[in-house]
Parts: structure tokens; sequence; C-alpha cells
């Protein structure tokens, strides 16, 4: 049987299926490694992933396999993984949890970093603006911690 | 559709945050851990208790001969030419201050499962801000030189040369400003000269020129960021503080020119001039001072081959406070000139002469 050709049911936690060509899929090493250890299988149960951010997982995947036969710079690269990341926080932190569930090392990267981006060069209470995070810290303890964290200031 | 449960940064599993804390520079990263308790707490344990259980010992952490002793040395072996080679490979595209953490990163990614040996150079740069004064401070009161020279021998694998050096500045600064150089703690700058020469005669050992050039760096440009008298106003304002400033830019100039000397005999001669280029460069205005206290330690035919490298105009001037405070008479001033201008043509020799304005004394 040819490979390429051959598809799987992935089910997501609300029950949606999707049907892909395990070579597109194959970028996940948890499902590369059940399909390789059952061969039979038709599909394959994701209790962890929901079908909207699975959706969004098997885009990823879909372009990420096609570059293996119609290669792009690396600039229109970059330009679809920005649009694609262009979603809200929720999403983005199911993503990056969907990533590491399936291990797909690219897309986990890829998430990761805009995360830290969404970080880069913030002040401590910019970065709980940004993502809701309540100040649990005492006056005193945030000095403390501001006097702890000032050697790596720029001199 | 169905929504997706709400979920924020601080719901991520720990294992996620660390990875996101990969992609962060040192600066961010620390500022990230004050975001929250939570998240503190989080990249605490990550920094102090590790995740290798190679260092199951809490205490290793907060104790460096504890922590020395525990490195095995195959692991040393690997991380000393891992970070070397990626210390080479991006010290031109990091900024200096981000540099450690950027190694952890690739280090993390490079070396999966092996998170012990990016901790250790983060921890060596958080034992080398927080320990070094304490450090310094007690081996001087303790006169134990040797022991300090050994850990900062350790140290010093894993810090980029420039960091050393401003390790050197930090613990110059401390001395400088707590002790009197004039009065009875004099003993302690003596104490530091002689770890410095001792330090800077060992880094020729294994960096190249340019390295020590950025320890050097770390060292003198304590002088020129802090040195009061740069700031007119200040003068104005307080003519003692003046005087104690001037006072501790002299030593400072001694202690350069006793770490170039000390360097003039362990690497290429033509490096000293460099160096002293480097300085005007930087706009160290003490460099010609640097360069006339050169004279009362290298030999006269060294001291000219440095002196050779500078303008018509630098060398004239150096030359003149140098025949003037050293009282030469005119047989030293000829051979001073002629070893400077062994390779001269006439014209270079005649514009020296005039600018010399010292004709009559010249064979």
């Amino acid at each position: 049987m040819n490979n390429t050709s051959k598809t799987v049911k992935l089910v997501s936690s609300d029950n949606e299926i999707f049907e892909i060509e395990t070579s597109i899929i194959s970028l996940s090493e948890t499902i590369k490694n059940v399909l390789e250890d059952t061969e039979d299988t038709e599909s394959i149960p994701l209790p962890n992933v929901e079908g909207r951010i699975l959706a969004k997982v098997i885009e990823y995947c879909r372009y990420h396999s096609l570059l293996k036969t119609i290669p792009q710079s690396e600039e229109d690269i970059e330009r679809w993984d920005r649009e694609f990341l262009n979603i809200d926080q929720p999403t983005l932190f199911h993503l990056i949890l969907a990533a590491n569930y399936l291990d797909i090392k690219s897309l986990l990267d890829l998430t990761c970093k805009r995360v830290a981006d969404m970080i880069k060069g913030k002040k401590p209470e910019e970065i709980r603006k940004e993502f809701n995070i309540v100040n649990d810290f005492t006056p005193e303890e945030e000095e403390e911690v501001r006097r702890e964290n000032a050697w790596c200031e720029d001199p | 559709m169905p929504m997706t449960n709400p979920i924020c940064l601080t719901d991520l599993p720990e294992g996620i945050l660390m990875y996101i804390a990969g992609f962060l520079c040192l600066k961010d990263f620390l500022t990230l851990c004050s975001v929250s308790k939570n998240l503190t707490d989080i990249f605490n344990k990550y920094l102090t208790t590790g995740t290798d259980s190679y260092f199951s010992e809490p205490c290793a952490y907060k104790d460096e001969k504890l922590y020395t002793e525990n490195f095995e040395a195959s692991k040393q072996q690997l991380l000393y030419s891992t970070l070397i080679a990626l210390e080479k490979a991006h010290v031109d595209t990091f900024p200096i201050s981000y540099l450690p953490c950027s190694l952890r990163v690739l280090l993390h990614r490079k070396l999966r499962g092996s998170l012990v040996l990016t901790e250790k150079l983060f921890f060596s740069r958080y034992i080398l801000h927080h320990k070094a004064k304490e450090h310094a401070l007690h081996v001087l009161n303790t006169n134990k030189m040797e022991s300090f020279l050994q850990w900062l021998h350790e140290i010093s694998h894993f810090v980029h040369p420039y960091c050393l050096g401003k390790l050197m500045r930090s613990i110059a600064m401390s001395i400088y400003k707590a002790e009197s150089l004039l009065g009875h703690h004099k003993k302690y700058y003596m104490h530091m000269v002689e770890f410095l020469n001792h330090l800077t005669k060992q880094v020729t050992n294994y960096w190249k020129a340019r390295e020590v050039f950025r320890y050097l760096d770390g060292i003198v440009l304590l002088t020129w960021r802090h040195s009061p008298n740069r700031n007119i106003n200040y003068m104005l304002l307080d003519a003692d503080a003046t005087y104690e400033a001037n006072i501790q830019r002299i030593v400072d100039v001694n202690l350069l020119v006793s770490l170039l000397v000390r360097l003039h005999s362990c690497w290429q001669p033509q490096f000293t001039s460099k160096y002293i280029k480097r300085l005007v460069m930087m706009g160290f205005l003490e460099a010609q001072e640097v360069l006339v206290s050169l004279a009362d330690y290298l030999l006269y035919q060294d001291f000219a081959q440095v002196l050779s490298k500078f303008s018509i105009d630098i060398i004239s001037n150096v030359l003149r406070k140098v025949f003037v405070r050293n009282q030469l008479g005119p047989r030293a001033v000829s051979t001073y000139i002629s070893s400077v201008t062994c390779e001269w043509d006439e014209t270079q020799k005649y514009l020296l002469q005039k600018s010399l304005s010292w004709r009559d004394a010249l064979v």
C-alpha cells in the first residue's frame, strides 16, 4: 500500500473527527509512534485536544508537510507562521499544550517563542496586564525580588 | 463551536513554562520571575534545585566548594569545551549582559536532559555577582589569596572575559570605596594589585589577545565611568572629593600600567601598543599617562617600540613628560629618540624633533 495516501481518523475530546493523511500528521511524534505500533488502526482518540485546536494543529502540519514537496522561501514560511499564530491567548496556550501532547517540536517551538516574544522587553506590570496575572507580592516582597534580580541589569 | 476552556500563562505546566523561559534573555527571564509568587517559585525551583539527580543535595547550589567537588571531571570537560565553543560563536551577536542566558538557552536545546550543565553556567553568573565582593573582602581580610585565585580560576572558564573584568572592577571598586588607599588599608590595594597581576598573567595562557583586551576593558572602564573628576560640576562643588578622585585615578592608572607591564612579557609586544590605542579610542584620557608610566617599567628599547606605534603628537607629548619627569640628560634623550625613530624616514624624524623642540639636545 502506498504510505503517502494512507489516512487516519483523529478523534478530538469533543468527538470531532478529522480524517488526514498519515504522511501529514506524522509530524507528530506521538501519532507517528501510535501508527507504527498499531498498523491497522483507523482512528486515534485524542482526549486532551479539542476539535478546534486539533483543526489548527492539522492546518499547521498540512502546510509544513507541503514544504517538503513545494519548498518556499524563509520569508514566506515566516509570514505564514505569523498569520497562523494570529489567535487569542487561550487558543495559543491550548495550541502549546496540544503541540506538547502530540510532540510536534517545531509547533511547540513556534508557539512558545510567540509567548516569549509577548514577554520580551516588558516590565513585570506590563506582563501581568498582558497575561492577566494578579500581583500577589506584598510591596516588600516585590522590592526584595527586584533587588535580587538587579544584578543582571545593564551597567 | 464550543468555547475553549479559559487558560492563562500560569496554568501551563512547569515544564512548558521552563521551555518558554528558554527563549528569553536573562533580563526578561528574571523579569518574568518577578511577575507573581507562583512564577517565582517555579523558576526558583528550577534555578536552585535543578532537575538532575546529580545535584540531589540542595545545598550543593548554595556552597560553591561542594558544588565544585561534586562536579565530575568528564562533565566539566564537556561543559568547558561546549561553553568555549558557544561563547566564541555568539559573542558578537548577543549583548554581553545577555550572553550567559543565551548560552543557557542554547545549551538547554543542545544538551537536552543535561540541564545541570546550563544551570552550572547560570549559577556561576549568579555566584559571580552575589558572592564576588564577599569573597574578595574575605580573602583580603584573611590573606587566603590562594583559595580565591583557585575559585576565580574555576569560574574564569565559565564567564566571558569581559564579565570577569567587570568582576575585577567590581571588587576593585568595593575596595576603593570602602577603604582609603592612602591610609592604613593600603595593604588591601597591594593585595589587589598582586592578585590582578597573578590573574592577568594566567589569562594569557588560555585567552587570545582580543579576550585579554576585553578583560582589561572591564577593569579600565571602572575608572573611566565612575571617576567623578570627569564631571566639571562635581569638581566645582567638592574640591576635597575631587582630590580623592584624582588620587583614585592615579592609582588606577598605576594598576593598569602594572597589568600591562606584566602582559608585555607574556604576549606579543605590539599588543601593548594596540591596547593603549584602544584606550585612546574609548576616550580614556589617561592613555598618555599610561604610556608615560610604562617608561618606568619597560626597557627603553621595549618602551620605544610601544611608543613608535603612536602619532607624532602623542609621541612628543609622552617623551617630553618622560624626559622631564626622569630628568634625563641629552645622551638618554638621544637614545630614546633614536630607538623610537629607528625605522622612520627623515621627514618623520624631522617632524618629531620639531614637535619636541629639543633639537639642541639631539645628536
